[in-house]
């Protein structure tokens, strides 16, 4: 028994082996910026929060240039007096250029390698140089860019139009045949930072880009969702604005088993409240409400259908079309 | 002759039979299996684990059988069928098999802690703290090992729980399309399986030590039923949770899985799982270990401690000298085609051998 007991004894000596991971002492990364050069070297930047009192959102960006995205970690540890840790990385953002040269699969090889990362990780693309919307300072001054930008997209993830997304999601799809996949995009109006619509993958690279207009029906027609806000104009004289809060919608595929004429029926339902309705007429008459209604289900299936048309002339498939057919119907195969 | 006869106050109820075959047969094995099981069969891996779970009721069934005829433990049940030398020559084969699944369980949760948490911590300080915790239970006998058994499997069930969290995220028609694969990937899959399954065949050994054992056979049953359910809820989970090309890219999908839950006071939940699988794991071990020294004890009449003692020093020397990613690669190719062939292939047939004795002899 004492001999156990020497032994339990010893067992604090193994505590040393691992080396510990003090706050104070690393530079935690809170998010990631990547730019591609015009020497097709990547610029990486890493938004690191400075933890002293008095100092809420104190922040610092260091920077640096390799070949790779996991080397630029190395280097920039390099120029800093802490080495630059992944842990706690919600957002990492490519530039819009480099994602359109270089396969998404390659670029986040390594962040889904990496085990420090999480799969909760926001990734999102930057209309223009991402070294500008790292270096915008954010409207509160209580928090860090990187948090600022990771809050933006899971507000709008919740009570917006933008559809769920993280490392795993975007992933999912992405390694699927054809790749086809989607990634919200960021852009700099007049210094400041704002959603931009979502970007379109298709063999892992960026080739279009949806609109901010349209992604309360893009939202729509990826998943089932509960806020966002769609604003059309009634047609008649006075042209006048209509604004409509959903408060569940959702859309469901009607695949159909015949082999000849394959076809998928989307049926959108949508429950929503009017927000705003520019306009004096009340709206507790219901025949005012019925045209409402048959109005802005024609401007929805207009905005659908050229959209979907969109996604058919580039040959995208950012809604999964393919694996709902390929569900129902286990002889077809995919195409590259 | 019946030196494998138990004193009754080492014995356990037959109701611990179940959380024996249980904890053992969870082990490293669920962490991983979805990857080569989605690889060959997709969205049919689900047939393959109702497979391989029907496959082990009736391993059960063969050693229940077995023990009925003859009661004792396999090294007595070899004796009594091949004789004393080919008999020893098997229970020999047992013996290593145990060790070998022992150190596979060890050495690839150390391989899980090192990609996952402590990437320089050497490997041999993991299998030294485990070594003297197995051999720390192992001292306490058989009902202490039960003991550890029961508590292993209450204290890990809420880790069921984290698998609904990912439901949040997933796609529901990843399950479909069903039945379009062919009956041989189907196979091809069961065998993958095999080390999310193994283990119910440690009965062999501690057969003797349940009181009242032919009643513990509905436990035994219970124990794999609710493996095969739980491996089937995990690869059902994982199906939607990931997209195919995902699952077959990602090592570890049920870690992974788990690290997309953030709850409000912790952000990184798979350093939890990762630590807290330490529980699951030691039932493995333990009980691995157990039988083999118990094994040679019956084998060689030696106090059990000292072959314990080898093979901890076996398997702490593996660690140190052999790089812990290239040991894991031969043990697993040893217990996933080899171990479990010779597990499926011999029971049965001592089964038989056994079975046409009795009849000789009766007539």
């Amino acid at each position: 028994m004492r001999k156990l007991f020497l032994v339990i004894l010893a067992f604090p000596l193994l505590c040393s082996c691992a080396q510990p991971r003090v706050v104070d002492e690393v530079n935690m990364s809170q998010s990631i910026g990547y730019d591609i050069l015009k020497n097709d070297n990547i610029e990486g930047m890493f938004v690191i929060p400075i933890f002293q009192q008095d100092m809420m959102g104190e922040y610092q960006i260091l920077s640096g240039t390799s070949t790779t995205t996991s080397d630029v970690q190395a280097v920039v540890s390099k120029k800093a007096d802490k080495p630059v840790l992944l842990g706690q990385t919600r957002i990492i953002l490519f530039s819009e250029k480099m994602v359109r040269e270089i396969g998404m699969t390659e670029l986040t090889d390594y962040l889904y390698r990496e085990p420090q990362l999480g799969n909760r990780v926001i990734l999102a693309i930057v209309e223009g140089k991402v070294k500008n919307v790292i270096n915008s300072k954010p409207p509160n001054k209580n928090v860090n860019i990187g948090i600022f930008l990771s809050g933006l997209i899971n507000q709008q993830i919740k009570t917006g139009n933008g559809p769920d997304t993280n490392l795993h999601l975007f992933l999912g799809n992405a390694l699927e045949s054809g790749g086809d996949s989607y990634l919200p995009l960021f852009k700099l109006i007049n210094n400041e930072v704002s959603v931009s619509g979502a970007a379109l993958f298709h063999e892992n690279k960026m080739v279009s880009k949806v609109p901010t207009d349209d992604m309360f029906i893009f939202k729509t027609l990826v998943q089932h969702h509960r806020k966002g806000i769609y604003k059309f104009k009634l047609k008649d004289k006075q042209e006048s604005d209509i604004v409509v809060e959903s408060i569940r919608s959702g859309s469901s595929y009607e695949v159909s088993g015949s082999e000849r004429n394959p076809s998928i029926t989307i049926k959108i339902k949508i429950k929503g409240q009017i927000k705003e309705s520019m306009r004096s007429e009340n709206l507790t008459n219901r025949k005012m409400i019925k045209k409402i209604e048959k109005e802005m289900e024609a401007d929805l299936t207009k905005q659908a259908n050229r959209l979907m048309k969109d996604f058919q002339e580039k040959s995208l498939d950012p809604i999964g079309l393919k694996e709902k057919y390929h569900a129902k119907n286990k002889k077809l195969t995919y195409e590259h | 002759m019946n030196q494998a006869g138990v004193n009754e106050k080492y014995k356990v109820s037959p109701f611990y039979v179940f959380f024996l075959v249980h904890s053992m047969q969870t082990g490293v094995g669920i962490l991983s299996f979805q990857r080569v099981l989605a690889k060959t069969t997709g969205t049919d891996g689900w047939i393959s684990i109702l497979l391989a779970g029907l496959i082990v009721h009736i391993m059960i069934w063969v050693i229940y059988k077995i023990f009925s005829i003859v009661p004792g433990d396999i090294v007595s049940a070899n004796n009594q069928a091949f004789g004393k030398w080919i008999g020893n020559f098997f229970s020999l084969l047992f013996i290593l098999y145990f060790l070998i699944l022992g150190m596979t369980v060890m050495i690839s949760y150390i391989n899980v802690i090192h990609v996952w948490m402590f990437d320089e911590v050497p490997s041999w300080a993991f299998a030294l703290v485990f070594l003297i915790l197995i051999y720390y239970i192992n001292t306490g006998g058989f009902r202490t090992i039960t003991g550890i058994a029961f508590l292993c499997s209450i204290l890990t069930y809420w880790l069921l729980f984290v698998l609904f969290y990912a439901l949040k995220y997933s796609e529901f028609t990843n399950l479909l399309p069903v039945f379009h694969h062919t009956l041989s990937d189907i196979w091809k899959g069961t065998r993958s399986t095999s080390l999310t399954m193994l283990g119910f065949e440690m009965i062999v050994m501690y057969y003797p030590f349940i009181k009242d054992a032919k009643s513990s056979q509905k436990y035994a049953h219970g124990g794999a039923l609710t493996t095969t359910l739980i491996t089937l809820f995990v690869y059902l989970v994982s199906l939607v949770f990931y997209s195919q090309k995902q699952l077959q890219l990602t090592i570890w999908p049920t870690l992974t899985l788990t690290s997309i839950v953030e709850l409000p006071f912790i952000q990184r939940f798979e350093y939890i799982d990762v630590s807290w699988w330490a529980i699951v794991i030691i039932p493995n071990m333990t009980i691995a270990l157990w039988a083999a020294s118990r094994g040679f004890k019956r084998l060689f009449s030696v106090q059990q401690k000292y072959p314990l003692w080898g093979m901890s020093i076996i398997i702490l020397l593996t660690n140190i000298f052999v790089f812990d990613i290239d040991s894991l690669y031969i043990l697993r190719k040893i217990v996933n085609p080899y171990g479990a062939l010779f597990i499926a292939l011999y029971l049965p047939l001592l089964l038989v051998v056994i079975y046409i004795k009795k009849m000789r002899k009766r007539l």
